[in-house]
C-alpha cells in the first residue's frame, strides 16, 4: 500500500543501526573525558562530529539548523579561545595568564555545552519521531 | 472499507485520544487521495494534538491552499500559532473567522483564550460571554469558562462550572480535568487524583489529564515536586532560552567557585562546587524517578472497554 510521508518524520538511511539517542552523545561528552581524554582536543570536536553524523543518518528535518548551531558555535568558541589574551593585552589588563586560563576554561566549557545542548535538543525531536515511527512499523 | 467510514473512524480516534491510530488512518486516507483538503486538515488536527507543530503547519497549509477560507482549517492554524506563542497571529485568524461567521463558538473560545494570555481580561470575558450566549449548554464553553475563572483565582465559580460540565457529560475528560484542577487548588489531592485518573481512563492521550496527574504527583512528593516546578518554569521560557539559562547557571556556579578560590576561601569554593554537583545529579535523577512514578500510575489505570 502507498504510504503518505508526513513532513517531520525522519527518513532514515540504510545504516540506521548506527543511530543513537542524541542524549547519549551529550552524556558521552560529559562523562567520557572524566576517564579518558581523547587526543587532539577530541573531547570538543568528537561529540560535534558524532552529532552531525547522527543527524545525517537520522534524516533529521532540523539538520540545517543543527549544522548552523554547530558551525556558528565552533566559530564563537574559537573566537573566545584565540582573542581573549590579545584583547586583555590590548586593553592593558595585567593579570597572570594562569588565573585568566581558569576562567577561560569555564567559559569555553560553557559555550561548548551550550552548542551541544542546543543541537541535541533540536535533534531529540527527530529522534523521538524516529523511535515512534519505528515502534509503529513494528506493531 | 469506504472512505467515509475511514474518515469517521479517524475523527473518532482523535476525539477519544487515540492520536497515533488517527494519524495512521489519515495517512492511509491521504495515500489514496492526496489532494483532499479535509484529510490534510484532519491530519493537521491530529498532529496538533501531538504538538508536532511543524508538520501540523505544513498539513494545514496544504489544506488552506485548496480552501483558503475554511473556518475549520483557519481555526487549526490559529491553534498552531497559539502553541507557537504567536498570539497576535492567532487572534488575527480568530477575527478573520468571526468576520465571516460572527456566531462561530470555537473562534470566540479561542479568542477568549488568546486575549486572556495577552492580559486583556475585558476582551477575553467579552468573547467568553458571547460563546456562553451562543452555546450555553456546550461542554467546551463551560469548561473554558471554568478554566478562566480558576486562572483568575475564582475557585468557587470555577467549581460551579466544573459541576455543570460534569452534569452535562460525566465521562468527559475535560470536565474531569477541570474538576481535578479545582480540587487540587482547594488542596483536596485524593479527589483531584480520582478525577485525573478517570480523565486518563477516558482519553489516554489527553495532555491536560497527564499534566494534572503530574501536578498531583508533584504535590505528593517533595523531591519530584521541586524538579517538576523548576522544570515547568524553565520550559515556559522555550527550549533555546531554557538551555541558555542552564548553561549560564553552570558558568555562574563555576565562576563563583573560582572567584572564592582566588580570594582565598577554598572551603566556600568547595561548598559551591558540591552544591553544583548536587544540583546536576538531582536534575539527572529526578527525571527517571518521575517517569517511573508516572508510568506506574498510568499502568494502574484501566482503559474503558471500547478503547
Amino acid at each position: 500500500m502507498a504510504h503518505y510521508q508526513i513532513i517531520d518524520e525522519p527518513r532514515p538511511k540504510p545504516w540506521q543501526h548506527l543511530i543513537v539517542n542524541p542524549n547519549i552523545i551529550l552524556l558521552a561528552a560529559i562523562f567520557v573525558p572524566l576517564f579518558w581524554n581523547p587526543p587532539f582536543w577530541g573531547r570538543f570536536w568528537i561529540p560535534a562530529v558524532w552529532l552531525v553524523f547522527n543527524g545525517v543518518t537520522l534524516g533529521s528535518p532540523t539538520l540545517h539548523k543543527e549544522l548552523t548551531v554547530v558551525l556558528v558555535g565552533t566559530l564563537v568558541w574559537l573566537g573566545i579561545l584565540f582573542t581573549t589574551f590579545p584583547v586583555l593585552n590590548a586593553l592593558g589588563i595585567d593579570v597572570a595568564p594562569e588565573r585568566v586560563a581558569a576562567y577561560l576554561r569555564i567559559l569555553l566549557f560553557g559555550v561548548f555545552f551550550l552548542i551541544l545542548y542546543l543541537a541535541v535538543t533540536m535533534q531529540s525531536t527527530a529522534w523521538q519521531l524516529f523511535e515512534y515511527v519505528r515502534e509503529r512499523n513494528n506493531r | 472499507m469506504s472512505q467515509d467510514y475511514r474518515t469517521d473512524r479517524a475523527w473518532r480516534l482523535l476525539q477519544t485520544g487515540q492520536v497515533d491510530a488517527a494519524i495512521d488512518q489519515c495517512a492511509e486516507l491521504l495515500a489514496d487521495d492526496p489532494d483532499n483538503a479535509f484529510f490534510h486538515g484532519l491530519l493537521a488536527a491530529c498532529l496538533l494534538a501531538q504538538t508536532r507543530l511543524v508538520a501540523a503547519r505544513h498539513e494545514v497549509g496544504l489544506a488552506l491552499e485548496k480552501e483558503p477560507e475554511n473556518p475549520f482549517f483557519l481555526l487549526i492554524l490559529a491553534r498552531i500559532h497559539l502553541l507557537s506563542g504567536q498570539l497576535k497571529e492567532a487572534l488575527g485568524l480568530c477575527h478573520d473567522i468571526l468576520r465571516s461567521d460572527p456566531e462561530h463558538v470555537d473562534a470566540h473560545l479561542l479568542a477568549a483564550r488568546v486575549n486572556g494570555l495577552l492580559n486583556d481580561r475585558r476582551k477575553a470575558d467579552d468573547h467568553l460571554q458571547k460563546a456562553m450566549r451562543l452555546a450555553p449548554e456546550s461542554l467546551d464553553v463551560i469548561v473554558q469558562a471554568g478554566e478562566q475563572r480558576l486562572a483568575e483565582g475564582r475557585i468557587e465559580e470555577a467549581e460551579e462550572h466544573a459541576h455543570d460540565a460534569l452534569r452535562i457529560h460525566a465521562g468527559s475528560p475535560d470536565a474531569n480535568v477541570l474538576m481535578g484542577d479545582v480540587q487540587l487548588a482547594r488542596g483536596n489531592v485524593p479527589e483531584a487524583e480520582h478525577h485525573a485518573r478517570f480523565a486518563v481512563m477516558q482519553s489516554s492521550g489527553s495532555n491536560d489529564a497527564l499534566r494534572l496527574l503530574c501536578n498531583i504527583k508533584a504535590r505528593r512528593n517533595w523531591f519530584i515536586g521541586l524538579w517538576w516546578r523548576f522544570n515547568a518554569r524553565v520550559s515556559r521560557l522555550g527550549e533555546s532560552r531554557a538551555v541558555l539559562v542552564l548553561v549560564c547557571a553552570y558558568v555562574g556556579f563555576n565562576f563563583l567557585a573560582q572567584i572564592l578560590e582566588d580570594l582565598g576561601y577554598p572551603t566556600s569554593s568547595s561548598v559551591v562546587s558540591y552544591l553544583w554537583i548536587t544540583l546536576a545529579l538531582y536534575s539527572w535523577f529526578a527525571i527517571p524517578v518521575y517517569q517511573r512514578m508516572l508510568k506506574k500510575e498510568l499502568a494502574q489505570v484501566t482503559m474503558r472497554r471500547d478503547f
